[in-house]
């Protein structure tokens, strides 16, 4: 083992978090994303289990609006209705 | 106008968040929720998502301008999170320095411990909340609505349309 005194261009690097995304994750979305689909079946060659885990995992810490489904073996992923949340008027009130 | 301050868990119970905001506006009020995230949904179906302010960017200045106080409880895990906050504490107590009537229903009851001692109150009989106002002197009571001078409980969601009776007539006589 060597310890070795980083370079300037290393440095440089190390300084930021190098922006680092989900290996497995972000690819599908972005895909999907692309896609314009609100359905779509993901085929991999992944086993589905781990990868529909990723793909929540993913989802919740980003907070995107998708839903993940795993049926028959395959995985699904779908669009959901976005959350937003209003501002508590009055109105809102007098409506229930 | 009169104003009345709500502090919601922000995984609120549907039933006790209208009903108690329903029958702020039926009076004609003003109402302010807050909690201690800027986001509160209701607790079920993670639907029905509201903005409101935090504890944190309340100011214990502005208490002044409430003339109550009530708690609106829910997940209990959202809710226990008052029951050691300091600046809910602040609150309650500077709510019952000015004497202002303060309500609390179910499992929030331990979040206003603090002002309870020998008084009169009432709360959702879990070991938690049981053993949490038994240690702070307060009496407990079997009763599904108590009133002992401006503090003001009741024991389950079940009741509070009668807690917040007893809140407004407090408002109205304070006036």
């Amino acid at each position: 083992m060597r310890i070795v005194p980083v370079t300037p261009d290393e440095e440089e690097m190390l300084e930021t978090t190098g922006g680092r995304r989900g290996r497995v994750a972000w690819g599908i979305i972005k895909e999907f994303e692309e896609s314009g689909l609100d359905k779509a079946r993901i085929e991999l060659e992944r086993s589905p289990v781990s990868t529909v885990q990723l793909l929540r995992a993913y989802i919740k810490s980003h907070g995107l609006n998708l839903r993940v489904s795993h049926r028959r073996g395959e995985i699904y992923l779908i669009k959901t209705e976005n959350k937003e949340a209003k501002p508590l008027a009055p109105e809102v009130v007098d409506e229930h | 106008m009169t104003r009345v301050l709500v502090i919601a868990a922000w995984a609120y119970n549907p039933s006790e968040f209208w009903a108690t905001l329903k029958a702020i506006r039926k009076e004609g009020w003003e109402f302010e929720v807050i909690s201690t995230k800027p986001v509160i949904e209701e607790e079920r179906t993670r639907n029905e998502r509201f903005k409101v302010r935090t504890l944190n960017e309340f100011s214990l200045d502005e208490i002044k301008s409430y003339a109550g106080l009530t708690f609106v409880g829910g997940n209990p895990r959202t809710v226990e999170k008052y029951f050691y906050d300091p600046k809910t504490r602040l609150i309650v107590e500077a709510f019952n320095q000015l004497r202002r009537p303060i309500a609390a229903v179910c499992a929030t009851v331990p979040s206003i411990r603090h002002i309870a001692k020998g008084k009169r109150i009432t709360a959702f009989p879990s070991s938690k909340t049981l053993s949490l106002l038994k240690r702070t002197g307060a009496i407990i009571s079997d009763n599904s609505l108590e009133v002992d001078g401006n503090i003001i409980t009741a024991q389950h969601e079940g009741v509070i349309e009668r807690m917040m009776e007893e809140l407004i007539k407090q408002v109205k006589l304070n006036e």
